[in-house]
């Protein structure tokens, strides 16, 4: 429960920073009332934490595509009696560029507000809850979903006050919570229709920690379990037309989209000039994710801060740390393995292949012309979901439907990511380029067939969820 | 290339797989120790286990563990001097919790320095300068803390600069602001109880109980919530209630502040040995705090002030005073020369105190005590109707003492 970014220690890089944060944040027992006040320096703060992007063509739907963010790592089941809330006020933002300047053009955000039935207790439920709307669900979070035209600054408001689905406390209190409340949660708007959805879910990412052991030696034969296997997150899901979203409305001239996920909160000033306090401060963007593995793997520790409050436009300024990423040198380090070159007759090392991945899109696959390198998943909306040719691995797998070229559910992140870090895009790569992995391949849960697509949470009576 | 791969190899401690700790303060203390017996150099898992041991002093009450955190610190530093912002941070809160305020500041501004975007540096400084009384300047890194990262502990922050300027209302509204970003059950109960103070310091008994009671709902092993239904049963006249709740607080958590309210609790219900015993607790946890480097003058001025020994308490404020200037040691200097008699210098002292707007019902009371030596009825007058307009229950010793004097200077006039 102790921790800053939760993610980011999962993924190793971070290592033991996210201790060191958890620690500041215990809140001091001494009072000194009379003295001097102590507060927390670093607070846990899983609500804006954001654990995962996902963008693609809509299988069932594919005139459409669907983006799906989730935030609240490694949420316990049986976490009551305080279970998991959206942050009131919080601007949950999932950003589109469709212009390739690295800036936005679209913005879709949801913005929550906590509701009590009874005001006399802050009890989750009351009673059995069959329904969003049942008097015993006593505490829920409605919201409202507006679209910002980021040219204009036009805000429409395309979905006002839908419920989120609760956290799953378990099947003496929520019966029937896959149909009852889960499913119930999506919202229809607009001709199309499109569709949003917010709530808990499984966590759809799914990765062994232990593959970093390799970083220092240790037996990979112990890989092969999910980490996140029985966690829950809270997941805002999106399915709208493809011509929502590309330049124009023209989703056939302009196929391509940047999609990155940022979250805001509200400064406020101390004290206002004229001697009246107000809340109204400015927004200011406390965690931003598109590509997986970028925050953990290519920024460094120190930039963290830096990265999270930081715009695409200025990512040109992370090409050297994309260019030559710290991996290929550990693995170097410690077991003598050459470091993958796109360039050997170049001085230094380049990493075309990366910067293609992480920053420009991939030639004849996501990769605009003209475009501004910048850190988002890029999506070419034109190519269809995958039939005969799909695979986790992606593109690396010979199926251009998924990651890089947006990044599905089961998109197998990890062994796509090691793999092409370790220059399997590159000829004359080692060997172990073609087969590292965690071991694991698949979610612990099955995904749905249908919008939102995230597995149901697991219920918080699991006895034993992980 | 060669230059690289040193780099590489160096980079491979700060590389390691984490050190999982989800659980007990003991058991992250643990983990961290095995780490560092096999990877000495691990600086980040030094850095971490100098807050763990600041954080352990905490939880226990047991100020011995300073020495400890700082002995640590110092090896994750001696290892990366150059660019550890976790230990340079750890060092911040170190110097804080041992009230060496100066130390702090110089600690926050390197880790500021070492990286700019971390909101955490911010507090550090602004916590230092706070103590130190140069508030337009802590107010600005508060300022750049939450405009860097609007979450808990920036809002907590802004609330209490708010507190000290008089605004109580935008105080609590900052601090809902903190409860609302509260991430862990933890947490939640610190800001709840954080709320219930607001709401007690200003009279507000009900709101502060339901606080309170929201706090202990939330995490009931954090202490100080229910140390805050004891006043709250005080403040209601339920006596019996509130020292039994305060008993099972020292119990299990033995902070100065609730071992004094107890002892006062005991005087005020006529049991003096019992309150006497405690008192001496109160003097050994002092001493215990001292020898592990911490500075409790300001602690002991008000202390000793207020329980009979006069002159260590004037040396105790004048040696604080000496070091900072803030109005918490203003008034506490400003008592204890009330203490001694010095009526014409303590009251230039009170002044001090309030000169912020701070709507506190002790400096209120300790200005009305000073005026009234002074002869100045109506201003003593004015402070202590000011002091009990505040919050009548705003000590346990003294709240009688200000009502009793002010009916006195009623009558009189």
């Amino acid at each position: 429960m102790l921790r800053k970014h939760a993610r980011t220690r999962v993924l190793a890089v971070a290592a033991s920073i996210a201790v060191v944060a958890g620690l500041y944040s215990l809140a001091p027992l001494t009072g000194g009332a009379s003295s001097h006040r102590e507060a927390p320096l670093v607070s846990a703060d899983p609500q804006i934490d954001t654990t995962d992007v996902w963008a693609f063509v809509s299988e069932d739907r594919p005139d459409t595509v669907t983006l799906v963010a989730s935030w609240i790592p490694f949420e316990e089941p049986a976490g009551g009696p305080n279970f998991y809330a959206w942050g009131d006020g919080v601007r949950y933002d999932v950003n589109i560029d469709n212009d390739h300047d690295a800036k936005p053009d679209l913005t879709y955000r949801w913005v929550f507000s906590s509701r009590y039935r009874n005001p006399n207790t802050f009890l989750y439920n009351t009673g059995p809850v069959t329904s969003l709307n049942d008097q015993d669900l006593n505490f829920y979070q409605t919201y409202d979903l507006i679209r910002v035209n980021r040219d204009n600054g036009k805000k429409r408001t395309l979905v006002d006050d839908a419920t989120s689905a609760p956290s799953n406390v378990g099947g003496a209190s929520m019966p029937n919570y896959n149909s009852g409340l889960f499913d119930a949660a999506t919202e229809e708007f607009g001709a199309a229709p499109s569709k949003t959805w917010a709530g808990q879910s499984d966590d759809a990412f799914f990765l062994d920690l232990r593959v970093f052991d390799l970083l220092y030696g240790a037996n990979l034969s112990e890989v092969g379990d999910d980490t996140l296997a029985g966690f829950n997150v809270n997941t805002l899901a999106l399915q709208v037309p493809k011509t929502d979203l590309a330049k124009a409305g023209d989703a056939d001239a302009n196929p391509i989209i940047g999609i990155w996920s940022t979250t805001s909160r509200r400064s406020t000033r101390i004290q206002m000039d004229d001697g009246s306090q107000q809340n109204h401060g400015k927004f200011v963007q406390v965690s931003r994710l598109g590509m997986p593995l970028v925050n953990e793997v290519v920024i460094p520790v120190g930039l963290k801060d830096y990265f999270n409050g930081s715009k695409p436009t200025a990512d040109g300024a992370a090409l050297p740390l994309v260019q030559d990423p710290e991996l290929p040198h550990l693995l170097n380090a410690v077991y003598g393995l050459a470091i993958p070159d796109s360039d050997p007759d170049t001085a230094g090392i380049q990493r075309d292949d990366l910067i293609q991945v992480f920053l420009t899109g991939v030639p004849t696959l996501n990769m605009p012309d003209g475009g501004t390198p910048s850190e988002m998943i890029r999506l070419n909306m034109s190519i269809p979901p995958c039939s005969k040719t799909c695979s986790s691995l992606g593109v690396i797998g010979g199926d251009l439907a998924g990651f890089p070229n947006g990044r599905r559910l089961g998109d197998d992140i990890i062994d796509a990511s090691l793999r092409a870090v370790l220059g399997v895009l590159l000829p004359n790569h080692e060997p172990i380029a073609e087969t590292i992995g965690d071991g694991v391949d698949a979610n612990d849960v099955a995904f749905n067939g249908t919008f939102p697509y995230v597995a149901y949470p697991h219920s918080g009576s699991d006895a034993d969820p992980h | 290339m060669i230059g690289k791969t040193v780099t590489a190899a160096a980079m491979a401690v700060a590389l390691l797989a984490p050190v999982v700790s989800v659980g007990s303060l003991d058991g992250t203390i643990a983990s961290l120790q095995d780490r560092l017996r096999a990877v000495p150099d691990d600086w980040r898992s030094s850095a971490s286990l100098g807050l763990a041991y600041v954080a352990q002093a905490r939880v226990t009450g047991d100020p011995s563990w300073y020495p400890k955190a700082e002995g640590i610190l110092a090896r994750s530093l001696r290892v990366n001097a150059d660019d550890n912002v976790e230990g340079m941070l750890g060092l911040g809160v170190l110097d804080l919790a041992r009230h060496d305020f100066s130390a702090a500041l110089r600690s926050g501004r390197r880790a500021a320095a070492l990286d700019p975007h971390g909101a955490e540096a911010y507090g550090v400084i602004g916590d230092a300068l706070l103590e130190l009384g140069r508030y337009d300047r802590a107010f600005r890194a508060f300022q750049t803390m939450v405009d860097t990262r609007p979450d808990l502990s920036s809002y907590a922050r802004v609330a209490y600069a708010r507190e000290l300027v008089g605004d109580v209302r935008g105080a609590e509204r900052a601090m809902r602001m903190a409860f609302g970003a509260a991430g862990t059950p933890a947490d939640a109960a610190w800001t709840a109880y954080q709320l219930g103070e607001l709401a007690f310091g200003s009279g507000d008994v009900r709101s502060a109980r339901g606080w309170y009671a929201r706090g202990r709902e939330l995490d009931p092993s954090y202490v100080p919530n229910l140390a805050g239904l004891a006043k709250v049963a005080w403040a209601r006249g339920d006596d019996g209630l509130a020292v039994e709740r305060f008993t099972d607080v020292v119990s299990r958590y033995p902070s100065a502040e609730f071992v004094v309210a107890l002892a006062d609790l005991y005087r005020a219900t006529g049991r003096q040995v019992l309150a006497e015993q405690q008192d001496d607790v109160v003097r050994a946890m002092h001493a215990l705090a001292s020898e592990s480097g911490v500075n409790v003058d300001l602690e002991l001025a008000l202390f000793d002030a207020d329980h009979g020994d006069p002159a260590g308490a004037l040396a105790a404020a004048r040696a604080e005073w000496g070091r900072r200037q803030s109005v918490h040691v203003a008034d506490a200097y400003a008592w204890a020369l009330y203490a001694n008699g010095r009526f014409a210098r303590a009251s230039t002292l009170a002044e001090r105190a309030l000169a912020l707007g701070t709507r506190n019902a002790l400096f209120l009371f300790h200005a009305g005590m000073i005026r009234f030596e002074l002869g100045d009825e109506q201003g003593a007058r004015r402070c202590l109707s000011a002091a009990l307009a505040t919050n009548p229950n705003f000590s346990i010793q003294h709240a009688d003492a200000a009502a009793i004097t002010l009916a006195r200077l009623e009558v009189g006039r």
